[in-house]
C-alpha cells in the first residue's frame, strides 16, 4: 500500500543517484547446514538479486559455513557463539556497507520476486523497515497445520489492517529489510529480549520512523515439526513479547493504534489463556456441562472466514479445511506458554534470556 | 491477534470495529483528494471478510442456541445466543481496556510532568 498522506514519497524510478539502493542480507545460522543452501538458492535466483549475501556462521558444529561457502557468499565467523540472532544479525552488521540490509533466517526461502516487492516500500523515506507475507514450507504435522493456519489468519486479516493505520505490530525477523543508516543508528538488533524483532519495530516506532507490511513479498520458513521445537519458539515468543511490553510500555502509550493494538493484545492473550486452561474445563466439570467445551470451538467461523479467503487465493481450500483443527489444539498449548511468561516476567520478575533455537 | 499469542476474544472484535472504520476513513481521505487505489483495493477485500465474520458470528450465534435448547438448558426454545448482552459485554470490556489505556497514558504524562 502506497502512503500517499506522507510528502517524503520519492518513486524508485526517480531516485537519484545518491541514494544507494544496493542491498546486503544477513543469514544469522547456527547448524542450519540441512537448509540453508534452499535460503541461499532462493536469495540468488531473486528477480533483483542482492549486492551482497553474508552468512554468519554462528559457531555450527554441523559444517553450515562450508555449505555456505560452497554456496559462493561471503561467511563470516564470530569468534565465539554470540548466544541469539540477534548477536549474530550485529556481528554481521559492521559489514554492511549498502543502504539496505536484509535478514533472513537459514531455514527460510523467498519466493521469486519477495525483494522486487518489497524495494518500494522504501520510496517513503520514513519507512525504516518491511516485512512480507508469512506461509509455512511445510505443512504436514499438527504443530505445522496449527502454524499455518495461524499465519493465514494474522497476515490476512489482522495485519493488513495494522498496515491500513499505518502501524503492522511488528516486523518479522524471519525475513524484513531495513534502511541501513537507520538499522545502524538504533544499535542494529538489540539482546536485551528474546524478541529482537519486536524490540526494533517498537524502537522505530518510537524514533518516529515507518514500518510496512508489503502481502505480496512472500517467504516461507521452516516451522517447527514436533512439540519440542514448538517448545522453545512459543516460550521464546511469549516471554520476548511479556519483555517487550514491560521494556516498551511507557513509549508505547504515546503512539497512536499501536498502543491500542497491544493493550487488547496484552488483554486477549491472558483472558483467553486462562478461559482455555482454566475456566471452560473447571465450570464444565464442576457444574457438569461439557457443552461448555463448545467455548474452545466457538469462534470456528471467525477464524475460518479470513482464513478461507487467504487459502482460496492461494488454491489451497482444502489445505487450509484439514489444518484448522490443529489451530485450535496450537492456541490452546500457547496459552500455556503465555500465562507462564506472564507469571514469570510480571510477577515473579525473573527474566528468561536463554535463547533456544526453535527454527 | 500477533502469530503465537492467543486469543481471538475483544482482540477479534476491536478489528472488526477498525475494519468497519476503514471504508469511512478511505472515503474522507478519497473526498480529500488523498485516496490510493491500492489501499481501496485492501479496504474492499476486507469488508468482504467483515461481512463473512458478522454472518459467522450471527449463524454461530443461531447453531449454539440451538443446541442449548436442544439440551434443555435454554428454557424459552432456540434462539441466537449472540444476542445484544454479549455483543454489549464484549464492547465494555473493550471499552474498559481501552479507557484504561488511555487512563495509565494519563497517569504517565502527569507523573513525566512533574519529574
Amino acid at each position: 500500500m502506497q502512503q500517499t498522506e506522507k510528502s517524503t514519497e520519492v518513486p524508485s524510478s526517480r531516485r537519484s543517484g545518491k541514494v544507494d539502493n544496493r542491498l546486503t542480507v544477513i543469514i544469522p545460522a547456527y547448524n542450519e547446514s540441512a537448509s540453508i543452501k534452499d535460503t541461499i538458492q532462493s536469495l540468488k535466483t531473486q528477480t533483483v538479486p542482492p549486492e551482497e549475501i553474508i552468512v554468519v556462521d554462528d559457531c555450527s558444529s554441523d559444517g553450515t559455513g562450508d555449505v555456505a561457502r560452497s554456496c559462493g557468499v561471503t561467511v563470516i565467523c564470530p569468534p565465539s557463539n554470540t548466544g541469539s540472532k540477534a548477536g549474530a544479525q550485529n556481528f554481521a552488521l559492521t559489514q554492511v556497507q549498502t543502504g539496505f540490509t536484509m535478514a533472513i533466517d537459514a531455514d527460510t526461502t523467498l519466493a521469486p520476486d519477495a525483494i522486487e516487492k518489497l524495494l518500494p516500500a522504501f520510496d517513503n523515506l520514513e519507512t525504516a523497515a518491511a516485512c512480507g507475507f508469512v506461509i509455512p514450507r511445510y505443512v504436514t504435522t499438527l504443530w505445522e497445520r496449527g502454524r499455518y493456519v495461524e499465519y493465514l489468519l494474522a497476515f490476512t486479516w489482522y495485519k493488513p489492517i495494522q498496515e491500513y493505520y499505518q502501524k503492522p505490530l511488528i516486523s518479522s525477523g524471519c525475513f524484513s529489510m531495513y534502511r541501513s543508516h537507520i538499522l545502524r543508528e538504533n544499535g542494529g538488533w538489540s539482546t536485551r529480549t528474546l524478541a529482537e524483532d519486536m524490540d526494533l519495530t517498537w524502537s522505530f516506532y518510537k524514533q518516529g520512523h515507518g514500518v510496512r507490511f508489503i502481502p505480496e513479498a512472500v517467504c516461507y520458513p521452516i516451522e517447527p515439526h514436533n512439540y519440542s521445537f514448538m517448545r522453545k519458539q512459543l516460550r521464546r515468543w511469549s516471554h520476548g513479547f511479556v519483555q517487550n511490553v514491560m521494556l516498551h510500555w511507557q513509549d508505547i502509550l504515546h503512539i497512536k493504534h499501536l498502543r491500542a493494538y497491544i493493550a487488547v493484545a496484552m488483554w486477549d492473550a491472558v483472558v483467553a489463556s486462562v478461559a482455555y486452561l482454566i475456566l471452560i474445563p473447571l465450570i464444565a466439570i464442576i457444574f457438569s456441562l461439557p457443552l461448555l467445551l463448545i467455548g474452545y470451538i466457538i469462534d470456528v467461523p471467525v477464524v475460518l472466514i479470513p482464513v478461507l479467503s487467504a487459502a482460496r487465493k492461494r488454491k489451497e481450500t482444502l489445505r487450509a479445511l484439514a489444518s484448522l483443527p490443529s489451530f485450535f489444539v496450537l492456541r490452546t498449548v500457547n496459552g500455556f506458554f503465555i500465562l507462564e511468561a506472564v507469571f514469570t516476567e510480571l510477577v515473579l520478575r525473573k527474566s528468561f534470556r536463554v535463547y533456544e533455537k526453535g527454527h | 491477534m500477533v502469530a503465537g499469542i492467543p486469543g481471538t476474544g475483544i482482540g477479534g472484535f476491536f478489528y472488526l470495529i477498525i475494519a468497519l472504520w476503514m471504508p469511512v476513513r478511505e472515503l474522507y481521505l478519497k473526498l480529500r483528494n488523498r485516496g490510493c487505489p491500492r489501499r481501496r483495493r485492501l479496504v474492499k477485500g476486507h469488508l468482504f471478510i467483515t461481512a463473512g465474520l458478522i454472518m459467522g458470528m450471527w449463524a454461530t450465534g443461531e447453531l449454539v442456541g440451538w443446541l442449548l435448547a436442544r439440551t434443555g438448558m435454554l428454557k424459552t426454545g432456540p434462539q441466537n445466543i449472540l444476542s445484544v448482552a454479549p455483543f454489549l459485554l464484549t464492547l465494555a470490556i473493550l471499552a474498559f481496556v481501552y479507557m484504561g489505556m488511555h487512563v495509565l497514558r494519563f497517569c504517565v504524562i502527569v507523573i513525566g510532568s512533574k519529574d
